[in-house]
């Protein structure tokens, strides 16, 4: 069995009834048939996560679906199970595609309702000389705030009338302001309601140009991640995701990093004043970032330990959930104080006129500075990690860590100087090694935040204790694991092709 | 997929009417993906939904070719009800199928082929007792049997259960129904109450002789459609829930 098929979509202005009696053939007659009008909430998350990848999350009558960004009403899946009005998160839904669909294109994220809609829906039969339907159109208008943002005519075909369908919807294409639709819909909708703006992310590369100095580069590097981290404050406080303060971290990070890894745009004691501000700001945030990784991975944890044990984490679960509760009031206050507003917005006004503020390589050009510390840090990692095996003990484990993050802080803050090609590749090399040394750090960490919530706790029930116990002797057998891969890792990355395309991309004595 | 089929030896006793009706109430009742292949060379119930039959449509390439089949489907005015149409070559049908090994499995094997992906097919059927008859036996998992109350339908149903006797198809897939039953006939009354004391298996829902089902050639569309409140549309609507699975 095959199905019908909507075969054709035009934009069109001006009045159907007048023009598309013209596109038809004597013989085939127009019928209207019904007219449906609806008003739908169109959902998205911070950055568009959805509409970006093509796809709409709206809300009818109360059901949430998920259709094609370009055609609100294509075939649906449907999310099930979720009573919430305002932030989705995946999670809120029943087990289905729906929510699969949905999981890959929010991840972490909330979507909220954006803007409200309403489509105009009009149908019409073609019919031919015996009275058959050979083939259905439908016009929608879809409505913001009264103001028409489009108009569509899609045409479906019958099985078995392809040919009707394809000589009709080719005279309907000849007729004047009949015109395959511009632009998709959902971002007309979002544009309608002036959100179709993406927010600028951490994640994403800034944009430089090798000839810029380096206090040009570092200024607007250190200028972008400010403006980044204020845009994520009112979601931070509403406590819509969690993302909104891991994107704020991200982008603190990033500034201290440039600061840090590309000495000498500014003054020193301008530098000094910048790391130490942001320093401050990021580990305010520390234990509410710590929490919301150990609830959101509470399944996972569950999962590790034995069902009769589980039960036990309750209590863990639900005094972090409080202790969180507590953290978030307090992160609100710090962020809506008149001391933090202040001080952010001082650095930023500084920035601006920063021109005065000349370090000692101020004037180079960046791509020759950051080349250069790129190359220096990539060395750095054979030296550290050469001499580690099995018995080395944690702390030479954790410095080469430390190196590799450094290098990747560089590689990410300056990969817009470099072939895409050449930045794929020793990112991913890295990346690998990256990894189970993060895995080892975490379970440490997570080791002693476990052993530090039972130190905290006075007079412990056997239950928590022994489930809280448990967990922290996975994590141990964890934490062995990702060491023991520490030497073969290391090795994979520390090989000839890696550090050819390291020279070649970042050494003077290379392409440079 | 259930396959239903419309069935007697005898015409002009309600198997188009019924088939086209049934057809049209089950890819109504919960959007079942209907498919109704119309088996008579005359393609009445094609031109009940306004099909004309497509050129080129020849059961030798159709049984040869399933891809042919496939391509004759048409959509029905009614999204969820396809059809198959009927070609004015079936007259050739009967020698076809004589000539093929395992014969009696040919229609059978289309249907598994084409079928795909309905829930109910429905086969309006000629009227024979040939080898068009034992494929469609073979086919169908039902065979609806409309059977007007007159000592003559009466007998002809007895052959047909005698057939199915001899042959060894088993009678649990004949369904008997009262068709174009009409109450101020003195012989339809006495029928139907003789019938129902003997014949277990007789359909409790029975259609009654309605202008409106006449009525279907002008409107060229199941009654159901034109008119829904009609006493036929009602008792074909009440036969459909009786068979449905
Ligand atoms: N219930 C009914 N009431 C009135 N006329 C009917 C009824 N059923 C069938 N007819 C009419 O009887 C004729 C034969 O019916 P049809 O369904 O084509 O039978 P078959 O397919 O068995 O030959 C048609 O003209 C049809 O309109
Ligand atoms: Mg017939």
């Amino acid at each position: 069995m095959s199905s019908p098929v909507k075969i054709r979509r035009w934009e069109f202005s001006g009045d159907l009834s007048e023009s598309l009696p013209n596109a038809l053939p004597q013989a085939i007659s127009l019928e209207t048939v019904n007219f449906h009008e609806t008003s739908l909430e169109l959902f998205d998350d911070y950055n568009r996560s959805i509409v970006s990848k093509g796809f709409a999350l709206i809300k009818e009558n109360g059901k949430f679906q998920l259709v094609s960004a370009s055609d609100l009403s294509s075939i649906p899946l449907e999310g099930k199970g979720c009573r919430k009005q305002k932030a989705v998160f995946w999670w809120d839904f029943e087990q289905n595609e729906f929510q699969i669909s949905l999981k890959n294109l929010l991840k972490l994220r909330a979507a909220s309702p954006l803007a409200t809609t309403t489509q105009q829906a009009q149908r019409y039969n073609l019919r031919n000389k015996d009275g058959k339907v050979i083939m259905r159109l439908l016009s929608e208008s879809w409505l913001v705030s009264d103001l028409e943002i489009q108009s569509t005519l899609t045409a479906e075909s019958l099985i078995g009338y392809d040919a009707e369908a394809k000589s009709i919807t080719k005279r309907i294409s000849s007729l004047d302001d009949f015109d395959s639709p511009s632009k998709t819909l959902a971002w007309k909708i979002l544009e309608a309601v002036g959100s179709a703006q993406i927010p600028l992310s951490p994640k994403q590369a800034i944009q430089l140009n090798s000839e810029q100095s380096v206090h040009d580069a570092v200024s607007e590097i250190t200028r972008t991640m400010i403006d980044i981290s204020r845009a994520t404050e009112a979601g931070i406080i509403e406590d819509t995701d969690t993302e909104f303060l891991h994107d704020y971290r991200v982008a603190v990070r990033k500034l201290r990093s440039v600061l840090k890894l590309i000495k000498g745009a500014f003054l020193n004691e301008d530098t000094k004043r910048l790391k130490d501000i942001f320093g401050d700001f990021a580990r305010k945030t520390n234990r509410l970032r710590d929490l919301d990784v150990y609830l959101l991975n509470e399944q996972t944890y569950r999962s590790q330990i034995p069902d009769a044990l589980k039960p036990g984490l309750n209590k863990m679960f639900s005094d972090f959930q409080k202790e969180r509760s507590l953290q978030l009031r307090s992160i609100r206050r710090h962020l809506k104080s008149k001391t933090y507003q202040s001080s952010i917005e001082a650095q930023r006004n500084w920035l601006e006129s920063a021109a005065s503020s000349e370090g000692a390589r101020a004037k180079l050009p960046i791509k020759q500075v950051c080349s250069k510390e790129i190359f220096k840090h990539f060395k750095l990692i054979p030296k550290t990690g050469v001499s580690i095996n099995d018995s080395t003990p944690d702390e030479e484990v954790h410095e080469l860590r430390i190196e590799c993050k450094r290098l990747r802080y560089l590689l990410e803050l300056f990969s817009s100087l470099y072939a895409p090609s050449g930045i794929k590749f020793v990112s991913k090399k890295l990346k690998r090694l990256q990894e189970t040394l993060g895995n080892f750090n975490d379970y440490s960490v997570q080791q002693e935040f476990l052993f530090e919530y039972i130190e905290s706790q006075k007079n412990l029930d056997n239950k928590t204790a022994a489930a809280v116990g448990g967990l922290i002797a996975v994590l141990n057998q964890s934490k062995k694991e990702a060491r023991s891969l520490v030497t073969e890792r290391f090795s994979e990355f520390n090989d000839r092709k890696t550090a050819l395309v390291f020279k070649e991309l970042f050494s003077k004595k290379g392409g440079n | 997929m259930s396959i239903i089929a419309c069935y007697s030896s005898k015409g002009g006793v309600g198997k188009t009417s019924t088939a086209v009706n049934i057809a049209y109430a089950a890819s109504m009742d919960k959007k079942r993906k209907t498919l109704l292949i119309d088996l008579d060379q005359q393609g009445a119930s094609t031109f009940y939904f306004r099909v004309r039959p497509p050129k080129q449509h020849r059961p030798r390439l159709m049984l040869s070719n399933k891809n042919k089949a496939f391509k004759a489907i048409r959509e029905t005015d009614f999204k969820n009800l396809h059809i198959l149409p009927a070609n004015q070559t079936y007259r050739n049908f009967d020698a076809l199928l004589d000539s093929m090994k395992r014969s009696k499995l040919r229609l059978a094997d289309l249907i598994d082929e084409i079928g795909y992906g309905y829930e109910t097919i429905i086969l309006d059927c000629p009227p024979s007792l040939s080898l068009v008859a034992e494929n469609i036996f073979r086919a169908a998992d039902r065979i609806l049997v409309p059977v007007v109350p007159t000592t003559l339908s009466k007998r002809t149903f007895e052959q047909l259960k005698d057939f199915f006797e001899k042959t060894g198809y088993k009678k649990k897939s004949l369904c008997p129904f009262f068709s174009m039953v009409d109450k101020r006939k003195r012989m339809h009354l006495e029928t139907i109450k003789d019938m129902r004391k003997s014949e277990k298996r007789l359909l409790k829902t029975a259609i009654p002789f309605r202008a409106q089902v006449e009525a279907m050639g002008v409107h060229r569309e199941p009654v159901i459609n034109f008119a829904p409140k009609d006493q036929s549309s009602v008792a074909f609507l009440q036969l459909w829930k009786e068979i449905r699975k």
